[in-house]
């Protein structure tokens, strides 16, 4: 994991655009996102906000610009190698191992983190560091009862709670979460937002979110992306009074 | 280890059949060890990895022309000629392999059948060097412990070779490097977002699953006193992904079973019809609309197996079947 006592952001975009042939994803987005903060992502569909996400994470390659993972410029770097800068994210769409049990899908992210992921040689699961550093994320989140189930069997809410765990065990000091309750039962939801709010404090956390009352209940700091656009940038406080965001996002819900 | 003790016990079991059959029979079931042998490997490709191939004959082939050339074109000893053929086949797949896991699916089938046609190609017409059609013939077998000319005595080492085998890719398959294969199955993109370099775990499978395709190339070989450009051909690799299907993927076992149990269909019904392709299909057909999971569906697999007992028993929550 990498130093964030000393960086002034713990991820900054400059100049971020993305062109999809004709269509311009991202145009000219500056975000600057300070250590251990709890940075919120909004607009209306469209916006660009995954393309953020995946252009941050290292699955588009953005025609300009650049992203710095605390003092690094990872812009270059392919997706694997970023984990190592400290970055993890989840998905929208839930990506677990459905074949795989709860505690191996944590495994797989912990075994890059024991640097054992190479080792072809004995059955990972006598693998007592990486084990254990799956155990304890598991119980760390309150999932330990769900540790030998298959993915396949576990309820949608506690998939996307599993989604958070692995990501978390990659030991991430910059977490991306791309709509971690989209779909689920306002009990569900209280369950992530729970989740999400008692993380560690030096964790910067940047989120996605569609529902209004989860991205300013959790969130300090505000982007809102529009048309590709970041329109507005500050504290959730000011970002709530915003005119220009209340036109665009809020105005419509 | 639950897997690796039914291998050593069905070795054990296996251990019996010189003394209950006949010459032919023998001979049958040690060919019938080397292509269950090879469907297990590329178990690790097709099934673990969702990587369907139509060229691995090629690795089974080249190391076996490897081994007899480096024999009866070089005089070299027949043991060091097969370290020879299966560096060749593991050489040329190293080579290989960052090219064809850029692409996947279809694309990917068909890059290994070109590349499979090649080898095929290149043994057939440089007739020179090759044989050509007629492959090279009198190949000798090597010097050992127990004669190898008598049948009973290759049937142990073929015997001895498919344990050893068997049991290196089913510890490989329960390790993490095995797991990141199964993962790379599920989600990719995932894997790279966990910190898994994809390509070079595609490569890998690529290439554990020929040098598994080599010795037993190699032991083909020996075996025939003789390789030919059949055992270059796609038709082949065409048996040994269909014994992937029918076998199960992923079961490792399901595989074996079936490649096994393929070539001894096959022997029995190339004596009475040239259908061989025509059943071959037929069997695709049944397989996958009455049994989409394959042979290995039939028995609750280990994984359901350690799910569920899991349930019930603190010790075992990992999902294990290591204790």
């Amino acid at each position: 994991m990498v130093q964030t006592a000393n960086s002034r952001y713990a991820l900054s975009i400059e100049n971020l655009t993305v062109q999809f042939g004709g269509l311009l994803a991202l145009q000219d987005v500056d975000i600057v996102v300070p250590p251990g903060s709890r940075y919120g992502i909004l607009g209306p569909n469209g916006a660009g906000k995954t393309t953020l996400f995946n252009v941050i994470s290292g699955f588009v390659k953005p025609t300009k610009g650049r992203v710095f993972l605390h003092d690094a410029d990872i812009s270059k770097k392919p997706p694997h190698k970023r984990v190592q800068y400290g970055l993890a994210r989840t998905f929208q769409i839930t990506t677990l191992f459905a074949e795989l049990s709860v505690l191996e899908n944590i495994l797989m992210a912990a075994l890059v983190q024991a640097g054992t992921s190479q080792v072809f040689w004995k059955p990972v699961h006598n693998d007592k560091v990486a084990v254990s550093i799956a155990e304890s994320q598991l119980h760390d989140l309150g999932l330990m009862h769900l540790a030998g189930k298959a993915v396949n069997e576990l309820a949608y809410g506690e998939q996307r709670l599993l989604e958070i765990a692995v990501a978390l065990a990659s030991n991430p000091s910059v977490l991306l979460l791309d709509e971690p309750t989209a779909g689920l039962s306002t009990a569900e939801i209280k369950a992530v937002v729970r989740l999400v709010t008692n993380l560690p404090k030096d964790l910067t956390i940047i989120m996605i979110e569609h529902d209004l009352d989860v991205i300013f209940d959790v969130s300090e700091y505000l982007s809102v992306l529009h048309g590709g656009q970041a329109i507005a940038h500050g504290p959730a406080d000011e970002i709530r009074h915003d005119e220009r965001v209340k036109e665009v996002y809020l105005g419509e819900s | 280890m639950r897997r690796e003790k039914i291998i050593i016990g069905a070795g054990i079991v296996l251990a019996v059949l010189p003394f209950v059959l006949t010459e032919y029979w023998l001979g049958l079931f040690t060919q019938a060890l080397i292509f269950g042998g090879f469907a297990m490997g590329l178990d690790l490709l097709v099934g673990y990895t969702r990587m369907p191939t139509l060229g691995h004959a090629a690795f089974f082939g080249l190391a076996g022309y490897g081994t007899a050339l480096a024999i009866t074109r070089f005089g070299i000893n027949p043991w060091i000629a097969a370290g020879i053929g299966v560096l060749l086949s593991g050489g040329v797949a190293v080579a290989f392999a960052p090219l064809a896991v850029r692409v996947r699916g279809l694309t990917f089938l068909t890059i290994t059948l070109a590349f499979g046609q090649v080898t095929w190609g290149l043994a057939t017409r440089w007739t020179s060097f090759t044989g050509g059609e007629n492959g090279i013939p009198s190949v000798p077998r090597p010097d050992f412990i127990w004669d190898l000319n008598d049948r009973t005595g290759f049937f142990y080492l073929t015997l001895i070779v498919v344990i050893f085998v068997s049991l290196l890719i089913s510890i490989f398959a329960s390790s993490a490097v095995g797991m990141s294969f199964m993962g790379v199955r599920g989600s990719d993109t995932r894997m790279s977002a966990l910190g898994y370099n994809v390509q070079s775990r595609r490569a890998t499978a690529f290439i554990v699953a020929a040098l598994v395709a080599a010795v037993y190339g190699v032991l083909s070989t020996f075996f025939n006193k003789f390789v030919g450009t059949g055992s270059l051909s796609w038709q082949l690799s065409a048996q040994m992904l269909l014994a992937v299907v029918v076998g199960g993927f992923g079961s490792l076992w399901g595989p074996f079973v079936a490649g096994s149990g393929l070539h001894i269909l096959k022997t029995l019904l190339i004596g009475s019809t040239q259908r061989w392709p025509m059943v071959l299909g037929l069997l695709y057909v049944i397989s996958v609309v009455f049994l989409p999971g394959g042979l290995s569906s039939l028995v609750p697999t280990i994984k359901q197996r350690m799910i569920h007992r899991s349930k019930g028993k603190e010790h075992a929550r990992y999902g294990t079947n290591s204790k």
